[in-house]
């Protein structure tokens, strides 16, 4: 294509159809990275996770999947942490659409475990091996299938590697300017020159 | 000479909190759409000769003492969308600054001049005859003088671009240390969530304190709605000011204005001019989007690097950096765990290894000379629509790159090399690379790329019928109306833009200032 081609034209209907889920999940991916901090929220407590709503088990699921931490792990356990209000807390801050939108896309990663495998049970009905190899057949799967799971990826892992007490275990320093009492600098004064034949 | 003010908290922004209900009917000389790169500029420089001027800027106030060095909440607070912007097919992010001083406030810092060959395709295909390295010079000496431009001295290159210079090095390739506007730059690595300590010489700390000490006026919170004109002649902008805690309009502003300078960034600026009936004689208001679309490539080592630590950016390969040697560099980064987290490959088992291997990662990201292939508009819901999909002589130079990077990890002891597809590629072995790297697709949503540098939106060029703005700024048709960002530049320029703009900004205000009483009658 040259500088001057046609540019990109917007999708055909059908094929938006089955983008929009994983649009949604990209917005809602790069949004998990600005989630306002939060305070309360632990896993399984709908009440506490309006936003989630009748995703509640599937969320869950999802996140004990792609984090898949095991008891004696290293690493922070997911229930001593804020993920699931900082996903609730994301969905907040969703579009209705594009919060619709994920939703079905939700649903479908749920329901297609039915038949994609042969499990003949929902994603959230798996025991957690199960789970697993259905993820990584997403995970490389057709386009639509690897969006959605890049997507829900990076919903889950800024989630929970936002929270401070994660970060022990893989040695990340976090903010460090005031820890170390750097100083500010300030406004830096004006200018006492300007260039020749930069200015009159 | 010495401001009035210390830090950034004392200076006297309006914000939604303190300008009141309104209506607001204000005049100046000049009205300036956005803070960042071009509008601080320009603001700082139209005010120095004693004009009035006002700079609407969109995004929030953020002073410098409430950056927190967390990347998730930094990014909610200073960049637009709250660092969600993407195009269209969902596989590219679009980082831009969405606060006072703009995307100045967030970069790494890297400052490059305008590429020789670049200017000599904006001189011979765009008419742009005063285009050249020489005839630039000045402005891009004020402005590095001004910004403590300096190359990297070797304690500002941190032990990431260490790694990766010494693969460099074993394959003959050529790397430099780069240049920054940083002033006793304190190696925090945060760049990217804001200068806590204000080394960074942003616009905030910059340009706009200096344009403020002339009597410059900034609003934040407030969106430009739409410019008015009159008879072939900009007379003002109509705007809206609104609290960033609800979402609520607070107040209405109208500035009456000699000028009107637009300066809101390169996805912005087209469609304020498009919402205000401004799409020009050549309709190209929005097209010709280009963006650097990059990758970035990790890579595990036996060592410990702490990638995070020092500053964000100490070094690049030009190796690879005219057209005809391949069009891209490679700038060797790295950033905390809240930010990388969200590109790690594999999942469950392969997740938490690669994040307890963290410290042990490497990683650098590519640079593009992409094609302008892109347009900016709305969709059928009325909302921006960023619609660009890497064309396919950029989706091969893209397969070089992963190539080039991977060889050079593995020249530096690499155990493995991530390639950011969504379908995660390993590459363990350097006589895997050309197999692997064209097997793969690297078509639409197969691999997450990220733009930091959005431009070419408004190309300025001599001829009225394939351009947006002369070659003064102003735009074609329409007198005392000024673009003044990164959406001005006719073609990609392969390095971080942030110079050029405040160079080709400088420029154009020497040229309104020179008009002086014909355009402000005093």
């Amino acid at each position: 294509m040259s500088a001057d081609s046609t540019p990109p034209q917007p999708l055909p209907n059908h094929l938006r159809a089955t983008r929009r889920a994983v649009i949604a999940g990209g917005a809602a991916a790069t949004a998990t990275l600005s989630l306002p901090a939060c305070t309360s929220g632990s896993k399984g407590d709908s009440a506490k996770l309006p936003h989630i709503g009748d995703d509640l088990a599937v969320v869950e699921q999802i996140v004990d999947t792609l984090l898949a931490i095991d008891e004696g792990s290293p690493f922070v356990p997911i229930e001593k942490t804020d993920t699931m209000a900082n996903i609730d807390r994301l969905f907040a801050t969703l579009p209705d659409h594009v919060r619709s939108d994920l939703s079905k896309g939700l649903t479908l990663f749920n329901l297609a475990a039915i038949v994609l495998g042969w499990y003949f049970r929902p994603f959230t009905a798996l025991d957690r091996a199960d789970r697993i190899a259905y993820a990584r057949r997403w995970e490389t799967g057709n386009k639509t299938q690897q969006g959605l799971l890049f997507a829900l990826k990076q919903i889950v892992y800024v989630s929970y590697w936002r929270e401070e007490i994660t970060w022990g275990p893989i040695q990340y320093d976090g903010p460090v300017t005031r820890r170390l009492g750097i100083a500010r600098q300030g406004l830096t004064p004006l200018p006492e020159t300007t260039v020749e034949g930069a200015a009159k | 000479m010495s401001l009035a003010w210390q830090q950034t908290d004392d200076l006297p922004v309006q914000t939604a909190a303190t300008i009141g209900s309104g209506p607001h009917r204000l005049s100046a000389d000049v009205v300036v759409v956005g803070s960042g790169a071009g509008g601080a500029v320009m603001a700082y420089e139209l005010a120095r000769e004693g004009r009035s001027v006002i700079v609407l800027e969109a995004g929030p106030f953020v002073p410098s003492s409430r950056f927190t060095e967390r990347y998730p909440q930094m990014m909610e607070r200073l960049y637009q969308d709250r660092g969600g912007q993407r195009n269209e097919d969902g596989d590219l992010l679009v980082l831009q600054g969405s606060c006072v001083g703009g995307s100045t406030v967030v970069n790494a810092a890297a400052a490059f001049r305008t590429p020789e060959y670049v200017l000599r395709d904006w001189r011979e295909k765009f008419g742009l005859s005063d285009m050249t390295s020489e005839a630039l010079d000045p402005w891009f000496t004020q402005v590095e003088q001004r910004l403590s431009v300096h190359v990297n001295a070797p304690h500002e290159i941190n032990q990431n671009n260490q790694v990766i210079m010494r693969g460099c090095d074993k394959l003959g390739v050529s790397w430099r240390p780069l240049a920054r506007n940083i002033k006793n730059c304190a190696l925090t690595g945060f760049c990217l969530a804001g200068c806590a300590s204000d080394r960074k010489q942003s616009m905030l700390v910059t340009y706009l304190p200096w344009a403020m000490h002339h009597g410059a006026q900034v609003i934040a919170d407030t969106r430009v709605e739409r410019i008015r004109h009159k008879n072939g002649k900009a007379t003002g902008v109509v705007a809206t000011t609104i609290d960033p805690k609800t979402g609520r309009k607070v107040a209405d502003v109208e500035v009456e204005a000699k000028l009107v300078v637009v300066a809101a960034g390169a996805v912005q600026s087209p469609l304020l001019l498009t919402r205000s009936g401004l799409t020009g004689q050549s309709g190209q208001v929005g097209r010709n989007f280009a963006c650097h679309p990059s990758v970035g490539i990790l890579a595990d080592f036996d060592e410990e690097i702490f990638g995070w630590r020092g500053a964000t950016l100490g070094a690049y390969c030009d190796e690879w950096d005219h057209p005809d040697r391949g069009g891209f560099i490679l700038e060797f980064a790295m950033a905390g765990a809240d930010f990388m987290a969200a590109f790690s490959p594999g999942i469950a088992d392969k997740h938490l290894e690669f994040m307890g291997r963290l410290k042990n990662v490497a990683g650098m990201i590519s640079l593009i000379h992409d094609e302008n292939a892109g347009v900016i508009t709305t969709n059928d819901r009325g909302e921006k629509a960023i619609r660009y999909r890497v064309t396919q002589k950029d989706r091969e130079t893209i397969r070089t790159v992963i190539k080039r990077s991977a060889e050079i990890y593995f020249a530096a002891g690499a155990n493995k090399v991530f390639v950011p597809t969504y379908a995660p590629t390993v590459i363990e072995d350097v006589k895997d690379i050309d197999r692997i790297v064209d097997a793969l697709d690297l078509g639409p949503g197969t691999i997450g790329m990220t733009s930091y540098h959005p431009q070419g939106t408004c190309r300025m060029g001599a001829n009225p019928q394939n351009s947006v703005v002369g070659p003064d700024g102003q735009f074609h048709g329409v007198e005392r109306l000024y673009v003044a960002d990164a959406s001005l530049f006719p073609t990609s320029i392969m390095v971080n833009p942030q110079m050029t703009v405040y160079a080709l900004s400088s420029k154009i205000a020497h040229g309104i200032n020179e008009q002086g009483s014909e355009l402000f009658g005093n």
